[in-house]
């Protein structure tokens, strides 16, 4: 399995990066005179990894790695670190080309041929498109994309032609959910064209108050335009959590202590932590670092221990095989324990 | 070929009937496709099961209506198949299914036509943006938007002047 580092998001320094946790815009490419992945046999799928891999710049900034030389626990490892999608993650012709430290990473043979994606720490929607857009650039010049005047760049979805532009944000929403706010900010958004969505993206519910806001539409606007109105969009909804935790902090104040000092206390104590129990303890406890309720410790502890409590994640800790589930509680304890006290000694 | 039934449109459909055991064919155009229900009869399979039943209970074979399905020329993806999944196979699917596309693309997307960034390798000659241009300048009269309509007129005064 290869050696990847947490990517870049997890820093917690980006704009806004005690909400928006990390910024990830994808676009969606297709090779002409190649039929697309779902359609496509083995012979295909090899040629589109070939002419990709020779369209990458040579000085070895990417690693390619084909979904085949990867045991199940590794493919599951990138989906949690946001690196690839779940879909991918299944296609044994599909392969990925990482370059991790920048934040970018290209799908291969997933629903479309390329999924140029770029992922940044904090609320960056027009910071990603520039990244993204430049690398797609950079690939267009020896790669000939299917595209048409009218309908723009061709995807195996409609959903997706035109730009193939989806941009998520996934956002911390502690307080809007306890302040009973969530339901009715996400209906209205739902009607401004904006997506909805639980942490790791289509299909799955949400987990620890995280949430993935993406653009709806990808057709008829320029992609600067779909960029900078979700950037607006998760502007605004920065500010309204911001204001779900000031009323929260003024009026609720005994509750949002009493929630981050038993999360520290469980976190801190408890022998055996299920992974979504895990998730919403590391929500509450979060909530109270930005409250500095409990302010010794690190925001970036958080988003780290959301990563490696994951169970996949968790199974490429040293001396862990494919861990059972009850061992797999344990470890996980073990670790959040571990961790919180190195940073406590770490920030006295 | 043209339609067996109005004579007048072109034949979509070849239908196969089979009524007491005897065997009509015929080719029909989409309307009188859907006039006699052959459409409807084949989106319906709920409604041919007593058909096949009353078929076995006489002892004859059901031969079902065959309705020759839409198809993409190039990966072969049928209409049913992108009904079902939603995905179209290859770049020539855009073609092949324009009519059914153009208004799923409208609905999802509440746009039609693509405004952003094109390919370098696919940048378009100076003649197919002044078409493309010309049509989106009838589009804009048509929807009387003078506005858009006035500022295209002049860009496309600009680029025939330079052409």
């Amino acid at each position: 399995m290869p050696e990847l580092s947490l990517p870049n998001w997890i820093t917690a320094e980006g704009p806004a990066g005690d909400i928006a946790l990390s910024t990830r815009l994808r676009l969606a490419r297709n090779l002409k005179g190649e039929w697309f992945p779902l359609r496509q046999d083995q012979e295909a799928a090899d040629r589109v990894i070939q002419h990709v891999g020779d369209a990458l710049p040579k000085d070895g900034a990417y690693r390619v790695v084909r979904m085949s030389e990867l045991t199940a626990v590794g493919r599951q490892v990138l989906v949690e670190e946001h690196l690839i999608s779940p879909l991918l993650a299944l296609r044994a012709a599909g392969a990925v080309a990482l370059r991790a430290d920048a934040g970018i990473s290209i799908m291969i043979n997933e629903e479309d041929h390329l999924r140029i994606q770029a992922l940044l720490s904090g609320l960056q929607c027009p910071e990603a498109w520039k990244i993204a857009d430049g690398v797609d650039d950079a690939l267009g010049a020896s790669l000939e994309y299917a595209f048409s005047e009218e309908w723009g760049y061709l995807a195996a979805s409609p959903a997706n032609v035109g730009t193939g532009l989806r941009c998520s944000v996934m956002m911390h929403l502690p307080g809007l959910v306890l302040a009973g706010q969530a339901a009715q900010l996400f209906a209205n958004l739902a009607q401004m064209g904006v997506v909805v969505r639980g942490l790791h993206g289509e299909g799955s519910a949400a987990v620890g108050n995280l949430f993935q806001i993406s653009n709806q539409v990808s057709l008829g606007l320029a992609e600067e335009e779909i960029a900078q109105s979700l950037q607006a969009i998760g502007r605004q909804i920065v500010d309204r959590e911001r204001s779900a935790r000031e009323w929260l902090y003024s009026n609720r104040r005994p509750l949002i202590e009493d929630r981050a000092a038993r999360a520290y206390g469980l976190l801190t104590n408890a022998r055996l932590m299920p992974s979504g129990e895990a998730a919403g303890l590391l929500s509450d406890l979060r909530l109270g670092i930005d409250l500095k309720v409990l302010p010794h410790l690190d925001p970036a502890l958080f988003n780290e221990l959301l990563v490696r409590t994951r169970p996949a994640c968790l199974q490429r800790e040293p001396a862990v095989g494919e861990a059972e589930a009850t061992a797999r509680d344990a470890l996980r304890a073990t670790l959040i324990r571990q961790r919180i006290k190195e940073a406590e000694k770490q920030r006295p | 070929m043209t339609c067996d039934h109005c004579h007048q449109r072109p034949a979509k459909y070849h239908v196969t009937r089979v009524v007491n055991g005897e065997r009509f064919e015929e080719d029909l155009c989409e309307e009188c496709a859907l006039q006699q229900g052959d459409l409807a009869l084949h989106l319906q399979p709920a409604a041919a099961i007593h058909e096949l039943l009353a078929g076995l209970l006489q002892g004859a074979p059901p031969v079902l209506p065959r309705v020759e399905e839409q198809h993409c020329p190039t990966c072969g993806l049928t209409q049913s198949e992108f009904s079902r999944t939603g995905m179209l196979g290859c770049e020539d699917c855009y073609a092949a299914f324009a009519g059914t596309l153009q208004p799923l693309v409208r609905r999802v997307q509440g746009a039609g036509r693509h405004h952003g960034k094109a390919p370098k390798k696919a940048e378009p000659k100076p003649g197919d943006r002044l078409a493309a241009m010309r049509e989106q300048l009838q589009d804009a009269i048509r929807v009387e938007d003078f506005e858009r309509a006035a500022k295209l007129r002049d860009q496309i005064r600009g680029m025939e002047a330079h052409a």
